[in-house]
């Protein structure tokens, strides 16, 4: 709007500008167009009064010399040609008669220079005011053939003539005489007659000057005679009132197609806020609400545009998001959310590596028994309970939970993010997970829940991990003989009535930060290579005095046994069985007594696990 | 008319004894030669044999007279041929002679004769343009200028005064100048004159290529 006040202003301003100068140039050409016209008139006039004084007839009266005769010819001569005035004047410039007959005879003619321009060129014309009357004068010489008379014969310069020049240019025009400082008006197309001329204007650059009288006048002077007496002069003028009549219409107009368009841009403005800006903050507080995790905002856009359609896509988009964050969801409930990060950073890829890691097996004894005497849902609940506490450490200790297996647990560490620490993690985890178990079991004690008790294989090695499975459906897991150890080690707790055991390998990792103590030599089914079986004890900054005096006597009765002093070994053996009730002892005091029963000449140092009956895996 | 020449002639010849030559050369004021001008020689003594024609000739060729300008003394009668196919219309309003011939085709019956002394200036009715003058004067003497604006006259020894004239002179006589004509010797004398601009007709562009029109 205010462009448009702006623009109106400019306008107005540029057509009044324009008006001036426009009506200024009218004038200069007007100024041309009289001066040309006069300048015609006077050149027709001047053979108008040569063709009259050829007439032989006239030449013969002039040579009769008598006045009356000469003058009442003359009358008939200037009648012809409708002058207003004429004069006979001799060679000598004196008058010899008018055509009115009066008696200005003999006196010397009141324009003799006029005579003698005509002598110079042949013939003579010029403005006059005679008695009030702005006059064209014309000389021309009578020949016979030589000038024996010069004719002068005037024509009245009335509003008639001024008419013709208002006609072509749509000018006012002014005739006036000035004299002395005395101005007089002698015809004017104007219509009022008490025009007012001064004798000085002020006038402006370009010549023109502004004249009030009535209406309000651009003018101009025309210089159209000047002698030693005074000046004649036209002032040609334009109102400045009627000129602007074309620019107030086009005022209105404009003013009327400003309103028109100020309404038409509310309109559209009003249509485009509904059409477009609406939809379009929809749109934005659906993004928004997408930012903020609120996948199932719709967008309600009804409209069949663009943006109609922008807001289906959008919808399909929220609920796409949707689907994706619940599958996200329901994929880091069965891999861990570190799987999950490692899967969605690279491409999925079936294949694997080869890595070291430590694997860690978990399970519940004698479950299945436990099983059978629960409800359904009631065992489903106690299980999941068990198996999110135990997860949650898994979690807790950067370790990647494998897969259940029923109300077992495969967990491993050192992949797919590098861990240097993986084997101390890993017991660090399986010590938590069974500190754990404690707490629960009291609570679950308390709400009439069966015992649970749970045993941990644990071992350290190089084995295969990576997405195994169809193209479908994947498995982030691991396999190999350290996989398989770790599984007989955690079967094998039952063997030796140990929590946590671990392998070697395992235990040449930790065993600067945990109290372990080596239980036994043994060979994995298929398996020609043997290994030594540790079982983890505590924390050494958390251990009691007892735990250390048991473990190092358990050392000493195992190294006494193993080579052969068992008379030495069985006397520790049996103190430990009593004074800590050692199941690891008891096997073997088992042993020995076993041995000593048989023929072996001496035990065998290295126990084949799969020998050992009432295993369960 | 061949008599009348040869009797011309005569006279010429009898009336050479004595005679020296007076050569009168005419300018305008900016030192141009003016042909065509009169130039009349009155005896400041006793009267001499003066040459008197009494007959003279204005004609008309191609709708101009021939000549401009033709001296005469008074008393001449002359008579103007119409040599063209058309007719022309004669005629003066001059003081000195105011006669009209109206009209007529060939030589016309009577002449004109030029009983006083003046300047008569002839123009035509129906072609504008047409304009000649007769000089008619009461002197013995008289020549024309040349195109050189030179005249010869043989004048026997004396005293004289000579003056001139011009159809565009502005006044009515250019210079009285007194001249003594001796016996053996030549004389010459300049006279400048005043001349004005002419006012004519422009003429019709000319069939025959005469040279005429105006000056």
């Amino acid at each position: 709007m205010f462009t448009l006040i702006g623009i109106v202003s400019v306008v107005n301003y540029v057509y009044r500008q324009n008006t001036e100068s426009t009506i200024h140039n009218e004038l200069v050409v007007a100024e041309r167009v009289f001066l040309r016209l006069l300048q015609e008139r006077s050149v027709r006039l001047i053979q108008l009064a040569n063709a009259l004084v050829g007439d032989f007839a006239f030449k013969r009266v002039m040579a009769t010399q008598d006045i009356p005769t000469i003058s009442s010819a003359l009358k008939n001569l200037s009648n012809r040609v409708r002058a207003d005035t004429a004069y006979l004047v001799s060679t000598d410039y004196e008058v010899i008669t008018l055509d009115s007959g009066s008696s200005e005879a003999e006196q010397v003619f009141f324009a003799a220079d006029l005579i003698e321009r005509a002598e110079e060129s042949g013939s003579a014309t010029r403005l006059m005011v005679i008695d009030k009357t702005v006059y064209q004068l014309i000389v021309v010489p009578v020949l016979a053939p030589r000038p024996i008379a010069w004719l002068c014969i005037g024509f009245a310069v009335d509003r008639n003539v001024l008419a013709q020049l208002k006609q072509l240019t749509r000018i006012e025009i002014s005739l006036l005489s000035e004299q002395n400082d005395i101005t007089q008006l002698h015809a004017s197309t104007l219509e009022e007659t008490d025009e007012n001329f001064q004798a000085h204007y002020k006038t402006n650059s370009d010549g023109s000057f502004w004249r009030k009288s009535g209406d309000l006048y651009l003018s101009r002077w025309i210089d159209l005679e000047h002698d030693g007496n005074g000046r004649i002069v036209a002032v040609i003028e334009r109102a400045w009132e009627s000129s602007l009549e074309n620019f107030y219409r086009l005022q209105w107009l404009m003013m009327a197609i400003s309103l028109l368009s100020i309404g038409a841009a509310s309109a559209a403005a009003f249509w485009l806020a509904n059409a477009v800006s609406k939809p379009v903050q929809m749109l934005v507080q659906g993004v928004q609400a997408i930012q903020q995790g609120n996948y199932d905002h719709q967008v309600r856009i009804n409209s069949e545009d663009e943006l109609g359609k922008l807001s289906l896509a959008f919808n399909d988009m929220g609920t796409q998001l949707l689907e994706k964050e619940k599958i996200r969801t329901l994929i880091g409930k069965m891999v861990s959310p570190a799987v999950v990060e490692e899967l969605m950073k690279q491409d999925i890829v079936l294949g694997g590596e080869l890595r070291e890691i430590t694997a860690l097996f978990a399970d519940l004894e004698g479950f299945t028994g436990i099983a059978e005497q629960m409800q359904a849902q009631e065992l489903v609940r106690l299980l999941n309970e068990y198996l999110t506490y135990m997860s949650n450490e898994i979690s807790a200790h950067a370790g990647v939970l494998d897969k259940f297996i029923g109300d077992a647990i495969a967990a491993f560490w050192g992949a797919p993010v590098d861990e240097s620490f993986h084997a101390q993690k890993a017991v660090y985890c399986a010590l938590k997970m069974q500190q754990t178990l404690q707490v629960l079991r009291s609570e679950w004690k308390e709400r009439n829940l069966p015992e649970l008790k749970m045993r941990i294989g644990i071992s350290t090695g190089k084995a295969i991990v990576g997405n195994i499975g169809s193209t479908d459906r994947l498995d982030y897991t691991m396999i190999g003989d350290t996989v398989n150890l770790a599984a007989r080690l955690e079967g094998a707790n039952k063997y030796y009535g140990s929590g946590i055991l671990v392998s070697e390998h395992t235990h040449a990792h930790i065993k600067d930060v945990f109290l372990c103590r080596e239980l036994d030599r043994v060979r994995v089914q298929g398996k020609r290579q043997s290994v030594s079986i540790y079982e983890v004890i505590a924390e050494k900054i958390a251990i009691t005095p007892q735990q250390l005096e048991m473990c190092s006597a358990f050392s000493e009765a195992l190294e006494a046994y193993r080579i052969g002093e068992l008379e030495q070994a069985e006397p520790i053996f049996t103190r430990l069985v009593e004074h800590y009730r050692d199941d690891a002892s008891k096997l073997y005091l088992e042993r020995l007594s076993a041995f000593a029963n048989s023929a072996v000449l001496s035990p065998s140092a290295v126990n084949d696990l799969a020998k050992n009956p009432g295993q369960d895996y | 008319m061949p008599g009348k020449i040869l009797a011309i002639f005569i006279v010429f010849i009898v009336g050479s004894a004595n005679a020296e030559v007076l050569t009168i050369k005419i300018t305008d004021k900016d030192g141009k030669t003016v042909p065509e001008a009169v130039v009349m020689v009155n005896s400041q003594g006793a009267d001499s044999d003066s040459i008197s024609v009494k007959e003279g000739l204005i004609d008309q060729i191609d709708k101009e007279f021939i000549k401009y300008v033709t001296v005469v003394q008074v008393g001449t009668a002359v008579y103007f041929p119409n040599h063209d196919k058309i007719r022309h219309h004669v005629y003066s309003f001059s003081e000195a002679k105011n006669f009209e011939i109206p009209l007529y085709e060939g030589m016309p019956e009577h002449p004109v004769v030029f009983d006083k002394p003046g300047i008569v200036s002839l123009g035509c009715n129906i072609h504008d343009w047409m304009q000649a003058y007769v000089y008619v004067t009461d002197a013995p003497y008289y020549a024309l200028t040349g195109d050189d604006g030179t005249a010869r006259i043989n004048l026997p020894v004396g005293e004289y005064a000579v003056e001139a004239w011009h159809p565009r002179l502005k006044e009515s006589i250019a210079g009285v100048r007194n001249v003594k004509i001796e016996m053996g010797k030549n004389s010459d004398i300049a006279i400048a004159m005043n001349l004005k601009k002419s006012i004519a007709t422009t003429r019709a562009p000319s069939t025959s290529g005469l040279v005429s029109g105006y000056r």
